[in-house]
This record gives C-alpha cells, structure tokens and sequence, in this order.
C-alpha cells in the first residue's frame, strides 16, 4: 500500500514576478513535505515530470531540482508523456515503492507554460505532440484535433454547444473558489458562444489556458509513515496505464478514447471499486468536450450527456467533476497537471481542500486522469480515504 | 533573461519515404498489410487489425469523402476517408470549397510535404 502523505500545488497562472520554475517546485515540495511531517533527508527518491525541455531550457532537470530541494544523493527520474507526464509521473513513484526500491518518494511536476515562449511558438511545439508524419503533416493545431474528434464524438452522442457550454461554465465557476486558479470566472452562455472561434466548435472559452506553476506529492509505504500520518493519509488504490493509436483516422471511433476505458478498467480493477464507488474526479479537461468525452470513457455514469444536464457534474452533484476548476479554470503547467490532479483529489479526500469546495460528506475514492496527445497515451490513478478517515 | 534558440533539422524518413514521396506529388501511397489485406492511408507500420508488419505499398485513387470539418483561426481542416483504405484522415483544407463533401489529395508543390484536400475536378 503507497500513501500519500504530503501533497501540494503553487497557484497557477501567468507569472509576472520574474520566478523561475525552480521557485516553483521549491514552493510546492517544501509544502508538500511540510505536510508529511519527513525531512529531505528522508527522501530516497526524485521523480520530477516535465513535459518538454524547450519549456525549461533544461535537459536533465531532475539534476538541478534534486540539488535545489536538498535531495542531491538521492535517485532521480525524469517522467514524459505529453499532457499525461504528471499521472505518469504519479505512477512511477508508486510503482518504486511497490517495487521495494524505495520507501519515500518525492514526486514534482512543474512547467513553465505560459511565460516562457511566445504563443506562436506554444503553437508549433503543441503540433508535435501528435504524430509528426502523419497528423502532423496535415499543419493540423491541437484545437482543430480536438475540435474534429469532439464531433466525431457529438455525431454519434447528441452533444452540443450548449453542452461544452455547461462545461466551460461548471469548471471556470468551480475555479472562482479555488485561490490558486488561472481562471476563476462567472461567464455567461451568451460570453461563451460570443468569444473568438479557434477550430469550430471550439471557441477560445473552451480551450483550457497554459500556466505556470508546479505541484509536489509525497509517497511514503505503509511501514515507512510517521505515526501522525499513518492513519489519516489517503492511499493509492489503483493504477492504470495504456495507449491508442497516435493517428485520429486511423481509431476506429475516433470520437471515443478507448485507450481511456480500457486503463480506467484497469485501475478500477486494481483498486477492487467499480465506477459507481468513485465520489469524484479531476478529469483531464483540456477542451471542454475532451471532458465529457473522458467521462464517458471512464464510465463514471450511464449517461455522460443526460448526467451533465442534470447537474450531476457540478460541485454539488452526485459526482463533482473537476472541482479544482480542472484545467479549464484551474490552468495547465503541463507537467504539474497530473500530479496536481492527484494532489487534489488527495487533500479532498482528506478533507484538506478549499473549504467552499470541499464537500460535506465524507469521501470514499476519487480517481484522477490524464493523456498525452488525444487520449493516445492514457493515465488513471484511484486514491481512496485514509484508514480513519 | 532573454534568449533565442535557432534549430535545423535534417530528418531522415526512413520507412515512409514511399508515403512522403507520393504526397510530393499528389499520390495517395497507402501501406498494406497481405496477411488480412488492409490498407492505411496514413501508413502504419504494425496492421492495426492483425498485428503483422505491412510489407507492401498500393496506390489509392487520391480521392476522400469529407467526413467531418473543422475551421477557425487555427485554419480549416478535415476528417477524410480516402477510397481504398481503412479508417481516415486528417488534411488541411485551404483548397476545398465549404460544404464540398468530397475532395483529391492535393501536390505539395514547392514547399515541404503535407496533407492536404482540394476540390476534385473528376467528379
């Protein structure tokens, strides 16, 4: 059994003030183990996600951050796998510990996505995370991607503007309780549909910001937990990882991510849950229908679209959906994603989050996801309450 | 600090050069797998059905149904399938008229290959 006995996150957005991404992931690990009650002398081993070096300008960069957080010594890993780097990240730490090779980990996401490179730049480094010679020969941007499996998706389900609508407002109104999010707002359908079309139907409202900023876990096994926390941390239940073809045209639906279900099987699998037992979720919301595309891949409800109109999505709901405002409000660093993600369901469980956001009842699993390229490579991770909690 | 990174690339295209030379020219060049008898207009390298290698390369018609367009800011794109093979793509659009349904793999002529749709004159 692997805890988590520390996590964290720095706020995300646009930094102004001139801090690097090394600040930030000093911030959100020195926080993180503050949490856990462990020193760095205690930590045995470094897993840092970062999606892509043009971002940092730094190849190897769990050398120079094992050396800024007091780890040097200790074993250092790099995780990438495109906006799934943070999950994938999640699982190599838990899988070192169940493995017997370490006892506790450290885990860093962090990127600089929103200061660093010009958005012309962004652009063309994003076109590389689908297949080079193939989509990519077409000059295809991520959004028209997106845009074209969300109708494959919409041709088949019955979904709507309106429905990425619900979404973009569900998530950005969630962000507005959340201090650390890049884009807490209140927007109206008439501000959503009003706003700039970048690949039809997605309009700039439904496409999720890049951000600054870094997110820290720390993973202990059971027998290595301080006392204070050996009880009341939450667990990592269950882990699932697998792949689809890269190529949109080439997925036989390619409105569906089948790479998803089948990893979300797996976790639950490993976990012992089915999907019914999971309380929520952060769900990688890159554009506002890659949301309810996920849902429905997860399995989280019989009826993604008939759910989300009925508000079972929202922070009151049966099932909150990306209480964290999710990427959409939230933001993106992308190689903090997932391991925010985890953080977050983490300290929910806990009953450490926000207090707006954190419901009432006690909670019994969360489950958090991420991909890299569209669903192709597909991370789900299933944490569940503490012992006494 | 400001700083600006410069790169050249000279990459190589190995296995796809049948698939990079045909869209030099406007040919549709499809691998195929003789084990279940696919075709994947892109190329893939493992038959996504059978799991063999794909050992030989066909010439497709050049001709795609639209299937779903994309456009906006970012640019006009499709979802095409491509008479012949199995599955679909994705092509720019700069060259077919809205609300065309069907469409010819365009040359890329003097610039770098790409996927592109234009009106098809055939038809």
């Amino acid at each position: 059994m692997v805890l988590v006995i520390g996590a964290a996150l720095t706020p995300f957005n646009r930094r102004r003030d001139g801090s690097s991404f090394r600040d930030w992931s000093l911030q959100a690990f020195t926080n993180a183990l503050r949490m856990s009650g462990l020193g760095p002398g205690d930590i045995d081993a470094l897993i840092v996600s970062s999606e892509s070096d043009f971002f940092t300008l730094q190849l190897n960069p769990a050398s120079v951050l094992a050396q800024d957080l007091g780890l040097v010594g200790a074993a250092t890993l790099r995780v990438e796998g495109g906006g799934g780097s943070g999950q994938f990240a999640v699982h190599a730490g838990v899988e070192r510990i169940l493995s017997g090779r370490s006892k506790r980990v450290a885990v860093v996401g962090v990127d600089p996505s929103a200061s660093a490179l010009g958005s012309d730049s962004i652009r063309e480094l994003y076109g590389y995370s689908f297949d080079f010679w193939t989509d990519g020969l077409s000059g295809a941007t991520s959004t028209a991607l997106y845009a074209l499996s969300w109708q494959a998706f919409a041709a088949v389900t019955g979904g709507s503007e309106e429905d990425l609508a619900l979404i973009t407002a569900k998530n950005r109104r969630n962000a507005q309780h959340n201090p650390g999010a890049h884009l807490p707002r209140d927007h109206s359908f008439a501000e959503i549909n009003a706003s700039p079309l970048i690949a039809s139907p997605y309009r700039r409202l439904h496409c999720s910001p890049l951000s600054d900023g870094a997110a820290a876990l720390i993973l202990c096994s059971e027998d290595a937990a301080p006392e204070a926390r050996k009880h009341v941390a939450p667990r990592i239940m269950g882990l699932g990882a697998g792949s689809d073809l890269p190529g949109l045209g080439h997925r036989s639906a390619p409105g569906f991510f089948r790479a998803k279900s089948n990893v979300a099987a797996r976790a639950l699998a490993m976990a012992g849950i089915s999907a019914s037992d999971i309380a929520l979720a952060e769900v990688y919301d890159a554009y506002a229908g890659a949301e309810l595309q996920a849902i429905a891949a997860l399995g989280l409800v019989d009826d993604p679209l008939a759910a989300l109109r009925d508000g079972v999505f929202g922070a009151d709901g049966a099932c909150p959906i990306n209480l964290s405002g999710g990427l959409m409000g939230q933001g993106a660093p992308v190689g903090a994603t997932g391991v925010g993600q985890a953080a977050t369901c983490a300290l929910l469980l806990e009953g450490r989050y926000h207090p707006d956001l954190q419901p009432k009842a006690p909670l019994g699993y969360a489950l958090a996801e991420s991909h890299g390229g569209l669903a192709t490579t597909c991370a789900v991770t299933v944490l569940g309450a503490g012992a006494n909690a | 600090m400001k700083r600006r990174l410069t790169l050249e690339y000279e990459l190589a295209e190995g296995w796809l050069s049948p698939w990079i030379e045909g869209l030099r020219k406007g040919q549709a060049v499809a691998s195929h797998c003789s084990a279940c008898h696919s075709s994947r207009f892109p190329p893939l390298r493992t038959c996504p059905n059978c799991r063999a290698q794909s050992d030989t390369w066909i010439s497709l018609s050049g001709r795609a149904e639209v299937l779903f367009r994309t456009s906006g800011a970012d640019g006009d794109f499709v979802l095409a399938q491509f008479e012949g093979a199995e599955g679909s793509t994705v092509l720019r659009a700069d060259h077919l008229p809205i609300g065309a349904e069907h469409g010819r793999l365009r040359a890329s002529i003097g610039g770098p290959p790409s996927l592109q749709l234009e009106t098809d004159d055939t038809r």
